[in-house]
């Protein structure tokens, strides 16, 4: 483990590889601060451009942009009231109440360095899981991974919050998507609709590309704001971030614990950063001494809602290399990166990757660390980014989903493909139906139609009676019934019927 | 960006969410549930002339997908018929910030929608017929002075920089192929 450490600590420190590590790291700090922009939506957008680039060099600077919008959009939720993400805004609670009593800076300090030192903790379990997993999955066999396809799929479907029929619609939807193209057991076109263009599939670029831009991009259109509208809105002098930092290293069980909440929660597909961070609030509100200041400016809520955020992409990412099940809508566009670089995720990563995988370690540290050391230094200049309105970005986003689009196979077959994703995003969100399912199902649709086929051939049906595959088929049907019970025993308590519309 | 929402694990169940009596059919939920339950088994009926090991993971997608469109079809009904009052309580439980765009798509008005669309489809079509060189710095230009107002010098800076960007970025520095247009 320590030789492959070192060894991919080397990768990351090429000179090319840290370069672009620091491009997609100023990207993601604009970015986060930006308004409209989101880690997902960018990470996206720059998919295409890492066509040419070596895995290690690909992840450098996509990890690098993904992880540095979660410290960045901090700053806005603590500055503004405003969550830079959504995985932000548990800071705005205490970290805005600071500011408006003159202590941003106090504030600043504490939640950024409390987001590296999350990011680290992310980082740990990240490198220290790969030994514990690796006999695990190179134990199992296309049935069970099979299986493990279908229970990542329903778990993001039936965690993520949204409509469980809606998102298992969604899913199939993408699955039918991933069957496009020439079958690659007995060569016949699959719902080619006698296009030459779809033989080798609907392209995975252009659709990720216009299923998350293509909706931003109509709603930096159309709602035209900016965070900050005037001068008087950001504070005048931000002073006492060393007090912050100071907070931080005093309060370092809330650091520790909230970082543990939130990698472990990164681990479980579905239920991402949003739930990860009031878990980690919450907590800490129990265990304060003095609880009754959260929600008016208790540091030890911002020093919780920061280490929580970073910590959860390490997490995150232990899913998603080692059986390919992204945690959420982030890892899910950066899975499809892996099949971009040519990477299987699964037990390729864990052995002949290894160096790749371990190379995400120091990524994730090193990016957290220059964008706080960033962030610290030019703090004033970058608040001036909020005054940026949406509708300013639209015509270079533009430029980028047509460039990203076509650049995939040079074709504008790609630039309707993706016209036609956007325009099933804009919908997805305009009724409420979920999009990640959708994406996912279409990443996943072709690795698990490879098991079932190979668990066939090798098994017949007998596959079915393996026990891992039933236990995991009864993971698999209690992901669904359970709740469904739940809800079942307590409608008479609460007689009005509850729905939940969640984002 | 996201507005900042309830937490999860603390939203109010009743009274402080909207309240109303749901009894109303949702439209739009059901008629994607019928055509995707249509695409469904059309898919799965084209998916019967293929061979075994061809068509074994289409059949199995295509039928589950009927099934589950039917099924949600019936449960958005019975719902329907259910003249209960609806406590909608907004949670942020994804990675995603959707919030804000939802809100943004919904309340926005007819002509602003037809707006913006227009500009995004004059967008697509430029770049098919006179390819993204004139059209990414000309689409700026205009839709800077024309919809967001901006000065004429403004506009024709930004339109300059997109174009120095598009070629020394993408073009000399990534060597992206750019489109070119019917005409080049």
């Amino acid at each position: 483990m320590g030789e492959a450490l070192l060894d991919s600590l080397s990768q990351v420190l090429q000179l090319q590889t840290l370069g672009l590590m620091l491009l997609g790291v100023a990207i993601g700090f604009v970015v986060g601060i930006l308004p409209g922009l989101g880690g997902p939506v960018t990470l996206a957008l720059m998919l295409p451009f890492t066509f040419t680039m070596e895995p290690v060099e690909a992840f450098a600077f996509l990890l690098g942009m993904l992880v540095v919008t979660s410290t960045t959009g901090d700053i806005t939720s603590v500055l503004f009231g405003i969550p830079g993400e959504a995985t932000s805004a548990a800071a705005t609670l205490d970290g805005y109440p600071l500011t408006r009593r003159g202590q941003s800076g106090r504030a600043l300090g504490a939640v950024l360095f409390s987001s590296a030192l999350g990011s680290v903790f992310g980082a740990l379990v990240l490198a220290l899981s790969v030994p514990v997993i690796r006999p695990v999955v190179l134990a199992l066999s296309a049935p069970e991974f099979f299986m493990l396809t279908l229970v990542g799929l329903t778990f993001v479907v039936a965690l993520s919050g949204k409509n469980v029929t809606k998102g298992l619609l969604m899913a199939v939807l993408g699955l039918l998507v991933a069957l496009i193209g020439i079958d690659s057991q007995e060569g016949i076109p699959r719902y080619t609709m006698d296009q030459i263009y779809l033989w080798d599939g609907i392209p995975l670029v252009p659709l990720v590309v216009g299923l998350f831009g293509g909706a931003e991009v109509l709603q930096l259109m159309l709602s035209r704001s900016s965070i900050a509208s005037k001068a008087s809105d950001v504070p005048t002098r931000i002073t006492g971030v060393g007090e912050g930092i100071r907070d931080t290293l005093r309060h370092w069980p809330v650091v520790l614990r909230s970082s543990a909440i939130g990698s472990t929660i990164g681990m479980v597909p579905g239920l991402g950063g949003s739930v990860a961070q009031f878990i980690a609030y919450g907590q800490a509100r129990q265990s304060s001494k003095n609880p009754e200041q959260f929600g008016k400016g208790a540091i030890d809520g911002v020093i919780a809602s920061g280490a929580v955020n970073n910590a959860k992409d390490g997490g995150s990412l232990v899913p998603t290399v080692a059986f390919g099940i992204p945690g959420g809508a982030a890892t899910a566009v950066l899975l499809s990166a892996f099949l971009i670089a040519g990477l299987d995720p699964g037990p390729e990563m864990l052995t002949t990757e290894l160096d790749v995988t371990y190379s995400m370690v120091w990524i994730v540290v090193l990016a957290n660390f220059v964008a706080v050391a960033a962030a610290f230094a030019f703090l004033r200049p970058l608040t001036r980014l909020t005054f940026i309105s949406g509708p300013l970005l639209v015509p270079f986003l533009l430029l980028l989903l047509g460039l990203g689009a076509y650049s995939s196979s040079n074709s504008f077959g790609d630039v309707l493909v993706m016209l036609i994703a956007a325009a099933i995003g804009v919908a997805c969100i305009r009724w409420d139906w979920p999009r990640v399912p959708f994406l996912l199902a279409v990443v996943l649709g072709g690795i698990a139609e490879r098991y079932l086929f190979v668990s066939y051939s090798l098994f017949g049906w007998d596959w079915l009676l393996r026990p891992a595959v039933i236990g995991m088929a009864v993971v698999l049907v209690g992901v669904f019934v359970v709740p469904a019970l739940r809800r079942l025993r307590n409608r008479p308590q609460t007689a009005p019927l509850t729905e939940d519309v969640r984002s | 960006m996201t507005t900042p929402d309830t937490p999860a694990g603390t939203a109010p169940a009743a009274p402080t969410a909207r309240q109303k009596t749901e009894h109303r059919l949702p439209v739009v939920d059901i008629v994607i549930s019928l055509g995707l339950a249509a695409l469904f088994g059309n898919a799965f009926w084209i998916a019967t002339e293929w061979s075994e090991r061809a068509g074994l993971f289409p059949r199995m997608v295509t039928l589950l997908g009927v099934a589950l469109a039917l099924l949600h079809v019936v449960m958005l009904l019975l719902r329907a018929r259910r003249a209960v009052p609806v406590v909608e309580s907004r949670v942020d439980a994804d990675d995603e910030a959707e919030g804000d765009v939802e809100y943004v798509f919904a309340h926005a008005g007819g002509r602003v929608w037809a707006g913006s669309l227009a500009w995004v489809a004059a967008f697509f079509v430029g770049l098919y017929v006179v390819g993204l060189f004139v059209t990414a710095p000309l689409f700026a230009f205009t839709y800077l002075k024309l919809s967001v107002r901006r000065s004429w010098v403004f506009s024709l800076v930004y339109a300059a920089v997109v174009f120095a960007v598009l070629y020394l970025a993408f073009e000399v520095a990534l060597q992206l192929q750019v489109p070119p247009g019917l005409f080049f």
